[in-house]
């Protein structure tokens, strides 16, 4: 496997498991990311308590839990109050995009599909 | 209210007797007399009579010559003619032309004519009456046809939004796991297999193709609030142009900008109508493909004629009397046949299926415009070329598009 420990937590709750899968196999390949995957929103919260990412990737249409309700579970935590969140998200329009100025509710977003040069560019940018 | 009562009548004593029979009556006539037909015409036209009774010998004219230049002007008033005995064909002829009855001077002519004119008049009030009616009928009927529209048009909006959201969310997902699938492929794909690194990037084009309607669809079902501001209409229009000034170019085709200086400025958001604009433009583009010309109109005008959306209901995007700044966008395209023509502003209508076109342009376009509370219209002449109308408010001020120095 690719994984190396030591690299950057990267948590990604998203019901789509192809999707978190690969995201895993990409990140981790670079060597510079050690990944988990959740793929219930509702478990969002527990896992991120658990595993202390250095960034999240949430999705914010999960059929179980809005992205949203698990960024307002994290913020009201200590342990996870600082780890930056980078939603993911398939339904907003570019316009939307463009005004928002790549931001919702004070945390940066990612229109899917996402290729993944962009993806590790957005990660790295909000990495603490 | 006395029953007004116009003779016109050449022969004095004649006109005399009638005069009598009438005032005999208890329907309470006022009688006004004319000795010839064109004094009669005279008064026809400056008096609101309820009925005239009229010799059919006049000197120079008859009765049907003054029936026939009512007729010519619209007007409208009982008309009885008086004919001499035995002179049916006369009788026709009036009554072709559009004289309410007509009475024959004739020993019985005393008892009738009281009755042949109340019944004239009541003839008269119950065909205003369904004239009026019919016009009611008529207004509730456009209303109701325009109001169906409205209603079909949001609910048509309202389902695209729930549709849009629920196909990017199924689409864009798997789109996405196929980007991350192609993304983890390229590393595993050696540097030297040149064609199956074409075809990674065919691929990779051909998600942000999908994606691109998508994004389409969503923009349209979410026009997304304006941002109004009092703007300069001929500074929007030329923006626009620059922004396709080179694909015109290279298409072969002329610019031609009659802009009026001096018109007030709109109430409008930049952006949005800089896309509605482009938009306009690249589809006469599409529709010149062998070159020709672009006109672009703008001026501002006082509406006079009530149309679709032009009125006087509350709900009219405009009242009849109200000033406006009009833009026309005109091409000497290939034009739209009529039934087309009908379904340009319709969601997901297109006839460039092989330019890839979402058929949503126009569509956005007239959401942008109601957005407004404007109005856009299409006239198109196969063959001729293709009209696009938008009427804007005006903004409040007075500020004016001013020529650039």
């Amino acid at each position: 496997m690719w994984e190396k420990k030591g690299g950057k937590k990267i948590l990604i709750v998203d019901d789509e498991e192809d999707f978190t899968k690969l995201i895993k196999l990409n990140l981790e390949r670079t060597g510079k990311y050690e990944v988990k995957t959740e793929n219930q929103g509702a478990f969002g919260f527990t896992t991120a308590k658990a595993f202390k990412p250095d960034l999240i990737l949430l999705d914010i249409l999960l059929p179980d839990a809005e992205g949203s309700e698990v960024a307002s579970q994290l913020k009201d935590d200590e342990a996870t109050r600082n780890i930056p969140i980078v939603f993911l998200t398939a339904i907003i329009a570019k316009q939307e995009v463009k005004e928002s100025g790549g931001v919702i509710g004070g945390h940066p977003f990612i229109s899917k599909p996402v290729d993944i040069k962009q993806l590790i560019e957005v990660i790295d940018k909000n990495i603490s | 209210m006395p029953i007004r009562i116009l003779l016109i009548e050449d022969n004095q004593d004649h006109a005399e007797i009638t005069k009598r029979i009438l005032q005999k009556s208890d329907a309470g006539y006022q009688v006004d007399s004319a000795m010839d037909a064109q004094e009669g015409l005279k008064k026809i036209f400056e008096n609101p009579y309820d009925a005239v009774l009229c010799d059919y010998r006049l000197p120079g004219l008859t009765a049907l010559d003054i029936l026939k230049e009512m007729n010519n002007k619209k007007k409208d008033t009982p008309f009885v003619v008086v004919t001499a005995l035995g002179n049916e064909k006369v009788a026709v002829d009036i009554m072709k032309e559009g004289a309410y009855d007509y009475i024959v001077k004739d020993v019985l002519y005393n008892d009738t004519l009281d009755i042949v004119i109340k019944k004239v008049i009541d003839r008269y009030k119950a065909k205003k009456e369904k004239e009026g009616l019919e016009e009611e009928i008529r207004k509730a009927y456009v209303e109701l046809r325009e109001t169906q529209d409205q209603l079909i048009q949001s609910e048509k909006l309202s389902a695209i939004g729930q549709l849009a959201s629920g196909v990017a969310h199924e689409v864009r997902n798997p789109l996405a796991i196929i980007m991350q699938g192609l993304n983890y492929l390229e590393d595993k794909i050696p540097a030297t297999e040149r064609e199956a690194s074409e075809i990674l990037i065919m691929l990779k084009d051909n998600i942000k193709r999908a994606d691109k309607i998508i994004n389409t669809l969503l923009d349209f079902s979410r026009a997304g609030s304006l941002n109004l501001q009092p703007e300069d209409i001929n500074s929007i229009l030329e923006i626009s142009l620059n922004l396709v000034r080179a694909r015109l170019k290279f298409e072969n085709i002329d610019v031609i900008l009659e802009t009026k200086e001096d018109i007030p400025f709109v109430l409008g958001d930049k952006n949005k109508l800089e896309q509605v604009f482009i938009n306009i433009f690249l589809n006469a583009v599409q529709a010149m493909p062998k070159g020709g010309r672009i006109i672009i109109r703008s001026f501002d005008k006082k509406l006079e004629e009530i149309k679709n959306g032009i009125g006087k209901r509350a709900d009219d995007h405009f009242q009849v009397g109200e000033k406006t700044v009009i833009v026309e966008i005109e091409d000497t395209g290939i034009g739209i046949t009529e039934k087309n023509l009908k379904r340009i502003f319709d969601p997901f209508f297109t006839t460039k299926t092989t330019m890839g076109g979402a058929g949503l342009g126009l569509s956005v376009g007239r959401n942008i415009i109601h957005m407004h509370k404007g109005l856009i219209f299409a006239e198109s002449k196969p063959g001729e070329g293709t009209k696009i109308t938008i009427l804007l408010k005006v903004a409040k001020g007075d500020r004016v598009s001013k020529k650039k120095e």
